[in-house]
């Protein structure tokens, strides 16, 4: 009875290592925000990678947006690091600073690298370097209300200032159904980084930039004050706002018809058909353009992209890499997040397909990019964050406490000279 | 009264009794060691550094750092509006927890149900609560303006964390709102230790309801007062949650204290060292303001 009963065991034992052996997969994790606003792609971008490579098992490992960054850092300091990093320009940007990212050169196919468009290769490159690869270019738009539009007279989002100040000023006193107040247009930033994410679109299409072609800052310049001066009529007329706030709030605000316009990127229609519960439907009640221009022309853009990098500490870098080609040049994969979330492909084999160039929600996007545009704070992007909290802090005292403009602006552009020369 | 220094108590353990006074206190320590000492220290060893985030490399720059922190005009303002949050939190959370536990001495029906409900704020989580006034204070969908603007208190919707001021207000009441059931609580545990006999004594004597509470309450009182006050002030300075969650310490850095300005300078802008110099000021002075604070307001009292 003895024997058989050991046997028994024997035979369950290898039964069950032979059985985990031949299931055994490799967890490839992915870091950051992508299960938050794109849940449904990334629940497809999972089947889609572990129908190839069976022996992997995708892990989506869930950041908060605004602590991405620090966490990054952390990790590289640390060594514990994921497998695949999802990270934006500027984090990338500071990561190759120290050296914390695998050049992919050495990780990804040739072929692919090479059919990434010109601009998006570019972008990328760190001291000759590609650290990072970008599977999703993302400029700015301006999704409008379309019944707040079709009420004030007009049959498409305005394309000038002047008819835009227009639209604006037909919403003024306005109410919804509830009694509740709608608002224009604001520039969201309770998180002091989304008030020169938002503000950069307005500020290119006045003729303004962050730094001029010398490197001084140029926040200060006739252009900011014309477009601060603009906004600030508005707000003191009870149309641009409320500010500040949360920007996530500011989706609300516009999802439940209680804002005229807001500026977002490719990846806020796969939200709001999340959120609002309404799915493709809710797309009927926006209409879509570039910023405004003093001339009609499309409006310049802020040039945002999410990229995917291997870090120096990850584990299985041969599988990240084959995750993030997938992830950048993969047909279906790259189909299936302009299908839930827009945005621009990176590559051009699939730019080209007919899905993507006929599609008019992309187009649009295209256009902006098209029209120009660049980081925030370019060409010291990577000090965003202290001049974000610095720019954030006179904007706020201009709308809220009317601190005078030119002065305000001069202070703030004087500071901003000040950090760029300690940093050198 | 004759007002003297609180007495000090001295302990003499030799041997065997040393050895187990040490043993029984060494995880104690030794929790407190790495949570605690460890960090001070390094903290304050970064406010003399220059520090690489990231890289793990750090230099000495002596006292750079503070000379950078106490001539930027942010943590003036930031340090100034920390004083009068904390002080004028100090006060008002006097006043209401010693209103509330007035009322609540008085031994009417339903008394328990209430301190009950009146409890409730200091026992839910600081976020949730953060959370709760932020939506209650939201501008456009807010139940204060909803209810401000329906009873006609207020012409339409006022943006509670959208001005300077106001914003100053809305993150003080959402902070008084969790903290004051605390000293309510205090208060009304200390009133059982007085004697009915002194306000009896009192009455009979002429005094009325307001020399009874000056004379006989808050005299009685004073140490827990003083106590509650230290823990409100300290507290006050600690502030972090509530105001991250409700204002980001804006607008315009209107609610900025402390607190935010170091995390806002260590995380968002990566200055470490910066951001450690402005702990240490900042502990320096709650340490210094203590000392004094307890010396010259603890008081042993003698009454005839």
């Amino acid at each position: 009875m003895g024997k058989k009963v050991l046997a028994l065991a024997v035979v369950l034992v290898v039964a069950c290592s032979v059985l985990g052996f031949a299931q055994k997969k490799t967890d490839v994790s992915v870091f950051g925000w992508l299960t938050t606003y794109a849940k449904p792609f990334s629940e497809v971008f999972k089947q889609a990678v572990e129908k190839k490579y069976p022996d992997i098992n995708l892990v989506f490992k869930e950041s908060i947006y605004e602590e991405t960054s620090t966490q990054y850092l952390l990790m590289a300091q640390s060594g514990d690091a994921p497998d695949v990093a999802y990270t934006e320009l500027i984090m990338s940007n500071e990561l190759s600073k120290i050296d914390a990212l695998e050049d992919l050169t050495a990780w990804i196919s040739p072929s692919i690298i090479n059919d990434l468009a010109p601009a998006a290769r570019e972008a990328c490159l760190y001291n000759g370097k590609l650290t990072s690869i970008i599977w999703d270019i993302s400029p700015y738009c301006l999704f409008t209300n379309a019944k707040m539009l079709k009420d004030a007279g007009f049959s498409k989002p305005p394309r000038t200032f002047k008819d835009f100040e227009k639209f604006m000023y037909a919403l003024k006193g306005k109410k919804d159904a509830a009694g509740n107040k709608i608002w224009g247009t604001n520039i969201a930033g309770l998180d002091d980084l989304h008030v020169p994410f938002l503000l950069s679109p307005w500020l290119y299409n006045f003729g303004g930039e962050w730094f001029d072609k010398n490197g001084k800052a140029a926040v200060n310049s006739p252009q900011a004050v014309e477009l601060i001066t603009w906004m600030k009529k508005m707000y003191d007329d009870g149309i641009f706002g409320p500010v500040p706030i949360d920007r996530e709030m500011n989706r609300t605000l516009f999802m439940e018809g209680d804002l005229g316009v807001i500026g977002e990127g490719p990846w806020q229609r796969g939200i709001w058909r999340d959120r609002s519960g309404k799915a493709e439907a809710f797309d009927s009640t926006w209409m879509l353009d570039t910023y405004p221009t003093r001339t009609g022309a499309p409006g310049k853009s802020l040039m945002w992209s999410s990229n995917a990098a291997i870090m120096k500490g990850a584990k299985h870098k041969a599988e990240a890499a084959k995750v993030i080609e997938m992830w950048v040049a993969d047909p279906a994969v790259v189909l299936a997040y302009g299908r839930l979330n827009g945005g621009i492909p990176a590559v051009k084999s699939i730019q080209n397909l007919p899905e993507v160039q006929n599609d008019p929600y992309r187009k649009v996007f295209v256009s902006a990019i098209q029209a120009g545009g660049k980081l925030p704070f370019s060409p010291y992007a990577t000090i965003i964050n202290e001049f974000s909290t610095l720019f954030a802090r006179a904007f706020h005292d201009i709308m809220l406490n009317n601190a005078p403009i030119q002065k305000t602006l001069d202070d703030a552009a004087a500071q901003m000279d000040s950090i760029v020369d300690s940093k050198k | 009264m004759k007002r003297e220094r609180a007495p000090s108590v001295t302990y003499n353990l030799r041997g065997k009794n040393m050895r187990f006074a040490l043993l029984i206190i060494a995880p104690a320590f030794l929790i407190a060691g790495i949570v605690l000492y460890y960090p001070i220290i390094n903290s304050a060893l970064m406010a003399f550094q220059n520090i690489a985030f990231g890289s793990g490399k750090f230099s000495w720059v002596g006292t750079r750092n503070f000379h950078a922190v106490m001539r930027s005009k942010v943590f003036v303002n930031t340090f100034v509006w920390t004083l009068v949050y904390g002080s004028l939190s100090t006060v008002l959370l006097f006043v209401i927890g010693m209103y509330f536990a007035l009322l609540l001495n008085r031994g009417m029906p339903g008394t328990n149900l209430i301190r009950g409900l009146l409890l409730m704020p200091w026992s839910i989580p600081v976020f949730v609560n953060a959370f709760l006034w932020l939506w209650l204070l939201n501008v456009q969908y807010g139940l204060v303006n909803y209810i401000l603007v329906s009873i006609k208190v207020l012409p339409g919707p006022v943006h509670w964390t959208g001005g300077s001021l106001v914003a100053k207000a809305s993150v003080l009441v959402a902070y008084l709102w969790r903290v004051f059931p605390f000293n309510m609580i205090v208060y009304l545990a200390a009133f059982q230790t007085i004697d009915p006999m002194y306000y009896e004594v009192a009455e009979i004597e002429g005094a009325n309801k307001f020399q009874q509470f000056f004379r006989i309450t808050v005299s009685m009182l004073r140490n827990i007062i003083t106590f509650t006050a230290l823990l409100n002030f300290i507290w006050a300075f600690q502030e972090f949650t509530t105001i991250w969650i409700m204002t980001r310490g804006g607008p315009a850095g209107a609610t900025n204290t402390l607190m935010t300005q170091v995390y806002t300078r260590s995380f968002m802008e990566r200055n470490f060292g910066e951001a450690a110099a402005m702990g240490l000021l900042w502990i320096l002075f709650l340490i210094v303001f203590s000392i004094f604070y307890v010396r010259f307001l603890f008081t042993r009292e003698e009454f005839s």
